[in-house]
């Protein structure tokens, strides 16, 4: 007998209940991008504006192809992920409840440029902002994605808070109006 | 006399391991109240509705394998089912020979099944090198220590023996600033990531509906182990399904809130397979293993209620217990108030029944858990099996009681001796008196003032 069958052998057919309804949702009555902003400062991270093509000046920048069009041309020099000190991503969603930012993986988008340099800008839409997470899970893309919730963290020592683990230390939103 | 493991633990330990624990867990059994009360307008409904939930799941648990095999099948992940920890390891040794025959680094994202099943020494034992890649992990391992909380596993731990590890292990100068000893982990850390050919990772919620595999993690060392390297290796037990993925929002709210008090981890990384032939990065092979070890077993018998559980540690931050003893007084990867019901349940009552003991039965435990698990009954009811299996030596050596208390000729018989015990040696008495003076007797007898009140 294979694993498999000794398994669902072993597995008991039970009782045929009703599968049970999703949560209710919690209700955002505040302003969808006050909210976001609140609770992304909350977790370390920063708006900001097309202001922040100059902080960019003098980094290696590591910028996904369907965010290049929000960029000037002079501010994407790397083509290695892992030696980018900014990564620069084009966001699907953001969650107000949350603050937190819905990426998926493409063939213009790569999955480590949110998550191997130290510094994360990532590009939202003023129109893509949503309320709850259960909103952004019914908009899922069907590829490998994955929400950011501010920066990488750690309290393993001792609980004390230090950003930038492993992942960006920095986060950096900017909300363009095109 | 035989104490319960647990206490003479608790006994041993130092008292800086012990303010470590207590404050730890102080602290997150205080954030986790204000998170809930903040992201839910009635959190006990939403732990009601996950306990619902993971029920569902339980009983219709063979279907939804099915179902997540399929989904899984057809989004490029490999699916093998292990039956017991010897299957599942050898299972995912062979998965790796298959990706790097010669062996080398394997990135490992902290996991408690891989804990369970005790892979990395048998990885390194035939010529891998697993690397534990979270902060906590990595310093249980340089350390040759094991997890001491399922969430954060260096509780047990300050700075100045993390400090000490980092430097006896070169991991630069000496020195207990947090920020810079994570930093040194990073860098060490990230080489690893760039090098390794295989990561390894457990798996916090599969989706049934569509195949897709939820991990959350706030280091970002999880996405890297599974983004990096070649072949990704992802190892669950068969309960940690969810119907769909509109059950998800609930369930990431209430780990987050009850493991480490946040409205949600830094990352929920949500795997649909393994790189498209379009995408830019991530691994070429995902693999899922599906780990039975004892659930099954436990699902069929009378602790099934504890496999809801989806590991947030609360009940370890709550446990008066816990606080005092520290997870390692528990002998098992899964300690705490879940792992005295979660370890016998699954190892056997014989075996490990005894730390049912290791509770103080004031239900704390069952107030926090984010789906309602009735750990307090579970515990009375292990303590009870594990002393009929004889598990556990009776202390208070009740079979001298229910005799005397069933035999009324024995009884009073056994009354007109108690003053004289007090005088005796009695091996009853020895964990009394070890630390203090057995009172005298004061006073009159009950009975005799009884019958001469009038």
């Amino acid at each position: 007998m294979t694993d498999r069958e000794a398994i669902l052998t072993a597995l008991p057919v039970g009782e045929s209940t009703v599968r049970p309804l999703a949560a209710a949702e919690p209700q955002i009555s505040e302003d969808l991008w006050e909210r976001f902003a609140r609770e992304l400062r909350s977790l370390g991270g920063e708006i900001v504006d097309a202001s922040v093509v100059e902080r960019l000046a003098d980094k290696r920048v590591w910028c996904d192809a369907d965010a290049r069009p929000f960029l000037p041309g002079t501010v994407y020099g790397t083509s290695d992920v892992w030696e980018a000190e900014v990564g620069i991503t084009l966001a699907d969603y953001a969650i107000a409840e949350t603050g937190s930012l819905v990426l998926s993986c493409s063939g213009e988008r790569a999955r480590l440029a949110s998550l191997a340099p130290p510094i994360h800008l990532a590009i939202v839409r003023r129109s893509a902002i949503l309320g709850t997470l259960e909103e952004a899970v019914i908009r899922l893309s069907s590829r490998t994605s994955v929400l950011v919730t501010g920066t990488s963290r750690t309290a393993d020592i001792e609980g004390i808070l230090v950003r930038g683990i492993h992942g960006p230390g920095e986060v950096w939103v900017w909300v363009s109006d095109e | 006399m035989k104490r319960p493991p647990a206490e003479a633990y608790a006994r041993s330990l130092p008292q800086e391991t012990t303010d470590s624990v207590r404050s730890a867990s102080v602290l997150k059994t205080q954030a986790r109240v204000d998170t809930l009360a903040a992201a839910f307008d009635a959190p006990d409904d939403a732990r009601l509705q996950a306990a619902t939930i993971k029920d569902y799941v339980l009983d219709h648990l063979k279907d939804l394998l099915l179902q997540l095999e399929e989904r899984c099948t057809a989004n490029g992940i490999h699916v093998h089912w292990a039956k017991n920890a010897e299957s599942a390891r050898n299972l995912i040794l062979g998965l790796c020979q298959e990706a790097s025959p010669e062996g080398g680094v394997i990135a490992k994202a902290k996991s408690m099944a891989t804990e369970e099943i005790h892979l990395n020494p048998f990885l390194e034992e035939r010529g891998f090198q697993p690397v534990e890649t979270d902060l906590g992990e990595f310093v249980v391992q340089i350390d040759h220590d094991t997890p001491s909380h399922i969430v954060t596993p260096i509780i047990h731990k300050n700075r100045r023996q993390i400090a000490e590890s980092f430097a006896r292990e070169g991991i630069g100068e000496y020195t207990e600033d947090a920020n810079e000893l994570a930093m040194r982990a990073r860098a060490r850390l990230r080489e690893d990531f760039r090098q390794a050919k295989i990561g390894i990772s457990g798996v916090n919620f599969a989706i049934a509906e569509t195949g897709r595999l939820v991990l959350v993690e706030n280091e970002g060392n999880n996405r890297f182990s599974t983004t990096a390297p070649d072949v990704h290796i992802a190892l669950m037990g068969i309960e940690k399904i969810l119907p769909g993925e509109s059950d998800l929002p609930l369930f990431l709210r209430l780990l987050a809130g009850s493991a480490t008090g946040q409205k949600l981890t830094t990352y929920v990384h949500l795997i649909s397979g393994p790189r498209r032939e379009d995408e830019l990065d991530g691994p070429g092979t995902v693999h899922l293993v599906l780990l039975d070890n004892g659930r099954s077993k436990v699902l069929n018998g009378p602790y099934r209620e504890i496999l809801r559980c989806i590991r947030c540690g609360a009940c370890l931050n709550v446990c008066p217990v816990y606080r005092q003893a520290s997870g390692h007084a528990y002998g098992h990867v899964y300690s705490g108030p879940l792992g005295a019901v979660l370890a016998p349940a699954l190892e056997g009552v014989e075996k490990l029944g005894h730390l049912a003991k290791a509770s103080t039965l004031c239900g704390a435990c069952e107030e926090v858990c984010p789906v309602r698990i009735p750990i307090p009954s579970m515990l009375l009811r292990l303590r009870d099996e594990a002393v009929r299996a004889g598990a556990v030596h009776d202390p208070a050596q009740w079979g001298m009681y229910v005799q005397g208390a069933t035999h009324p000729w024995q009884w009073k018989a056994g009354l007109t001796m108690l003053p004289m015990a007090s005088k005796l040696p009695h091996p009853m008495k020895s964990g009394w008196t070890e630390f203090r003076e057995l009172p005298s007797r004061q006073g009159r007898d009950f009975r005799r003032w009884w019958h001469d009140r009038s």
